[in-house]
């Protein structure tokens, strides 16, 4: 490894946990496009503290209902009984309760059982209420900001492939394939299992997009090591499924991919019916795609990366629009065959009007 | 600042002035806003869902009663992950002194340096996991947290997890801004040499 200095490594550290100032972040940006020992630093210090990520696996880091329901009706529960300027003094008197012990029992005078019922039935209704009225906001106030970042990178990639279109006479980006590649391995090193990534890591290759722009912040995967440029540039196709989380137009024919005139969808969110399929990141070492057949359910989700309400779309024009229906023109279902209802992982377009996001 | 920035400053701060005022209402619109942040945060610190569960009421509880003491000019977040930060340790030295189980609450100081240990890692390449794998390595990691000296892991969490400043870490841990850097380096060596130690010896 290239030596650091003290003082480079610790602006990587304080780039890493986000405590840099913005001189700091230029240098480190700075270091990490130039230096290959900061580059190497930063991805062991990712990989030495990434086991953290671990820590929320099977449990649910969100805060569960019942618990906001039980701290607002402690809250309300002395607010109803006590007014507000009473607060401070039940809440002193709860500090001062002696500690319950064998040797300093408390008997407590045990209230009737309707008023207890009333009370209860009334905190509840207002628990009810308030808890209806703001648990799914928050929610829906994070899904926002996920949305509106997705969309962000979505722009992005458009501007990119727009630039790409603009300098190789209106192409889509695409590499030398052909119909009945096995469109699903993202990150297969071999010649012939060209992946439909394979076109648009073209855009991260030639330096048109830095390849963070193809992980959606909803998918989970936002924190992945840096990929150093000497990577980059050996590297085929995105390293594994991690590093895109978007699906894009199928191309089986280079030689037709060219950047439509009219407003068709591009890319989109992950297609959703492929994704229990493709969940492991080294995929590709499979030797075959688990078939799927398609069904009622199948025909109906959508992409994972927003709750299943919907996917962010990209459209050739360089519009981005969240749908939550996937049918778009002449009822073509944008992350489907036309007529066909069992995948095998290499399939094509059935037509050139056909849209089919993968993987 | 773009105009959604200072809108949300905007709104944040008639929002301070309302919960100070006591103001219900706005009390409600805190708890909306902090309370899965606040919840991970215990729930990775204190390690157990009880202990996190009492620790989150107690902190709402301890905000609204200290309303008439909190700066009205200073953003909320920080002195919310103080009162928590307060709340979470009380509740571990009640669970010690119920269970007279000592633990070590003073960092040892790092014997290696971040570059030793970082370097001494072989690889950082990422290998598949199953759904098995995963439940071992998370079992692994809470094992190293839980053993962590208390102000080691909660300056890990705060730092790898909430991304505060080190100058609003040094404001909620009561220390100097030099102390959080020191001992956050300190948790990641304590932590990576852990982590190696775990997995070689457990081959996770």
């Amino acid at each position: 490894m290239e030596t650091l200095t003290k003082e480079q490594r610790d602006i990587l550290l304080d780039y890493y946990f986000e405590c840099a100032d913005q001189r700091e972040t230029d240098t480190a940006k700075q270091l990490l496009g130039t230096h290959k020992g900061a580059v190497e630093f930063y991805n062991k210090l990712h990989d030495s503290l990434s086991p953290l990520e671990h820590l929320d696996h099977e449990i649910h880091a969100n805060c569960p209902d019942h618990l906001v329901e039980k701290t607002l009706e402690r809250l309300y529960l002395h607010n109803t009984e006590a007014g507000n300027g009473q607060l401070e003094k039940l809440l002193r008197a709860e500090s001062e309760k002696p500690v319950v012990s064998l040797s300093n029992p408390i008997v407590t005078k045990r209230p009737s059982f309707w008023r207890n019922l009333a009370e209860s039935a009334a905190i509840a209704a207002g628990i009810f209420i308030i808890a209806s009225i703001f648990i799914p906001v928050t929610r829906q106030m994070r899904a926002q900001a996920t949305k509106t970042a997705c969309q962000a990178n979505l722009a992005r990639i458009a501007q990119g492939i727009t630039q790409y279109a603009g300098e190789h006479e209106g192409s889509l980006p695409a590499v030398a394939t052909k119909a009945g590649n096995p469109w699903w391995k993202v990150g297969s090193t071999e010649q012939e299992n060209q992946s439909n990534t394979r076109h648009v890591w073209l855009l991260v290759r030639q330096n048109y997009l830095g390849p963070e722009v193809f992980i959606c912040p909803g998918s989970g995967n936002s924190k992945m090591p840096v990929l150093e440029k000497a990577r980059i540039l050996a590297l085929a196709d995105f390293p594994d499924r991690r590093y895109i989380s978007y699906s894009f137009k199928l191309i089986s024919e280079p030689n037709k991919a060219v950047l439509p005139k009219s407003q068709i969808p591009l890319m989109s969110d992950t297609n959703p019916i492929f994704e229990n399929c493709l969940k492991d990141p080294y995929s590709f070492s499979k030797p075959e795609f688990d078939p799927v057949k398609l069904n009622a359910k199948l025909l109906k989700i959508n992409s994972s990366s927003h709750r299943g309400k919907g996917q962010n779309i990209m459209f050739s024009d360089g519009t981005v629009k969240f749908a939550s229906q996937r049918t778009f023109g002449q009822n073509d279902d944008i992350f489907t065959v036309k007529d066909l209802d069992t995948y095998r992982g290499t399939e094509s377009p059935s037509s050139e009007t056909d849209t089919f996001l993968v993987p | 600042m773009n105009p959604t920035n200072k809108n949300h400053k905007n709104n944040e701060q008639e929002l301070l002035n309302r919960y100070v005022a006591g103001d219900k209402e706005a009390f409600r619109e805190i708890v909306k806003r902090y309370k899965d942040p606040l919840y991970a945060f215990l729930r990775r610190f204190l390690n157990q869902q009880e202990l996190a569960e009492e620790a989150f009421q107690e902190t709402f509880l301890q905000l609204y009663r200290s309303r008439h003491s909190f700066e009205k000019d200073r953003p909320l977040r920080p002195w919310l992950f103080t009162i928590a930060a307060n709340k979470a340790r009380d509740v571990l030295r009640k669970q010690k002194r119920e269970e007279t189980v000592s633990i070590s609450t003073i960092a040892e100081p790092a014997e290696s340096s971040i570059d030793d240990v970082v370097n001494s890692l072989t690889s950082y390449e990422i290998t598949p996991y199953d759904e098995a794998e995963k439940t071992e390595r998370a079992e692994k990691v809470r094992q190293i947290i839980s053993t962590m000296p208390e102000n080691l892991r909660e300056i890990l969490i705060l730092a790898y997890f909430e991304q505060f400043s080190y100058k609003q870490m040094a404001d909620i841990l009561s220390i100097p801004i030099g102390t959080v850097k020191s001992r956050l380096h300190t948790a990641i060596v304590f932590f990576t040499k852990k982590w190696k130690s775990i997995t070689s010896d457990g081959n996770v």
